[in-house]
């Protein structure tokens, strides 16, 4: 009796895990919405630049200028966003519901579904998190006037620390991993394209 | 020599044992938390999928799309935040129904139950609650950081040096965090697979 018991509540708590696909399913709409705003955003960026080389004025030509390239960076950022998103998704659903079988042997999933555990999820939040202040600074610099030496020195001291903040990001996500390669098959294609090139001669 | 229980001590020993039961509020308790949390974020998610699709592109003005922009990012890092809440809470039920109660017999092969059910102890329960409590207060501030208004060149620098802090503080967390040999998705198969393959190479 005690046993069945026992067994009827962790066999109904244990149900509870299903929520996680709520996550799941907002995680990758998300994802979905944040890829659309960033193409939103490269079609008005797209746009404003169709006549810019009808823009005869130097100082005009470069505010104009500044202003693209913050929000090029914007998009790009975007797009980031969007892609840790569909990785968060993808990685909640491995970790708590079952592991993607069919994507098993697609060239892909080394790096979609790259999540290990609880703290990879947490840390991939934090890194996009990072990246996006970062590219707050970098646009509220570039729109700023900077009118004496000083000025300059403090800008400079920003840049600094912006620097140090990405090295401590990607010093602790690197320190105990192995290094992130982009294709690490590629490495090991050319390594034996070289191997067999030395054997013909 | 047997030490000899007198009847009452046997019987005060045993009333306080079955106050570990007690326990079992703080399972159902945060399971339940943890279900509320998941719905919070849903509901969150579909506000901010409402706001992106009807307003988003009928915004040809730059200046205010920039501004829905940056609350429909902000929005965004807090959904996930909220689900990263919600998974801790319920990895924290189960933690503490395994930890004082008993083990859970039935998932113990699942797939999932190496990262569902991976408490080890009391200090574990703790270092986990500690590092989502300082996620959401990153997340916080990054939050309050895209919507203030910056002006003049040195409070771009104390912007700047408040992002280093927090990447310090972030450091200090993975770094604490981070132990080799937690690998245990489809990625680490893969790893494997691929090591297993090479060595079958050399041979």
């Amino acid at each position: 009796m005690r046993k069945s018991l026992e067994h009827n509540f962790e066999s109904a708590i244990w149900q509870a895990r299903w929520s996680v696909l709520t996550a799941v399913f907002c995680s990758s709409a998300a994802a979905l919405a944040m890829f659309y705003v960033a193409a939103v955003d490269a079609f008005y960026v797209v746009k404003r630049l169709l006549n810019y080389a009808s823009l005869t004025d130097v100082y005009e030509r470069m505010s104009v200028r500044a202003n693209a390239i913050g929000s090029v960076v914007e998009v790009v950022d975007g797009f980031l966003l969007a892609i840790v998103l569909l990785i968060f998704a993808f990685g909640l659903y491995e970790l708590y519901v079952s592991k993607i079988d069919t994507a098993y042997d697609e060239e892909a999933s080394t790096h979609m579904l790259a999540i290990d555990s609880l703290d990879d999820l947490k840390s991939r939040l934090g890194k996009v998190i990072m990246m996006i202040l970062i590219v707050k600074f970098f646009e509220l610099a570039i729109s700023m006037s900077f009118e004496n030496v000083y000025d300059l020195l403090m800008f400079s001291g920003g840049i600094v620390l912006v620097g140090g903040s990405l090295f401590l990001t990607e010093f602790a996500s690197g320190h105990h991993t192995p290094k992130i390669k982009t294709d690490p098959d590629r490495e090991v294609w050319t390594e034996e394209k070289r191997r067999q090139m030395m054997e013909t001669e | 020599m047997k030490i000899k229980q007198s009847k009452l001590e046997y019987l005060f020993e045993h009333s306080l044992w079955q106050l570990r039961w007690s326990v079992l509020i703080a399972v159902i308790a945060s399971l339940f938390t943890a279900l509320i949390m998941f719905y919070v974020a849903a509901v969150d998610t579909f506000y901010v999928l409402e706001m992106i699709t009807t307003e988003y592109a009928q915004e040809a003005n730059m200046l205010d799309r920039k501004e829905l922009r940056g609350a429909a990012v902000g929005h965004v890092v807090e959904v996930i935040d909220g689900f990263l809440l919600a998974v801790v809470l319920l990895i924290f039920g189960y933690g503490i129904y395994e930890l004082y109660i008993s083990r859970m017999d039935g998932p113990e092969n699942h797939e999932a139950a190496d990262h569902l059910l991976k408490v080890e102890n009391l200090d574990d329960l703790k270092a986990r609650l500690g590092k989502v409590v300082l996620m959401i207060l990153i997340v916080k501030f990054f939050e309050i950081s895209m919507t203030m208004e910056y002006e003049g060149v040195k409070e771009l620098t104390i912007f700047a040096v408040a992002i280093g802090l927090i990447a310090l503080s972030f450091f200090m967390a993975e770094y604490a965090a981070r132990k080799s040999g937690q690998l245990k998705t489809r990625s680490s198969d893969r790893q494997r697979r691929k090591e297993s393959l090479k060595e079958i190479n050399n041979d």
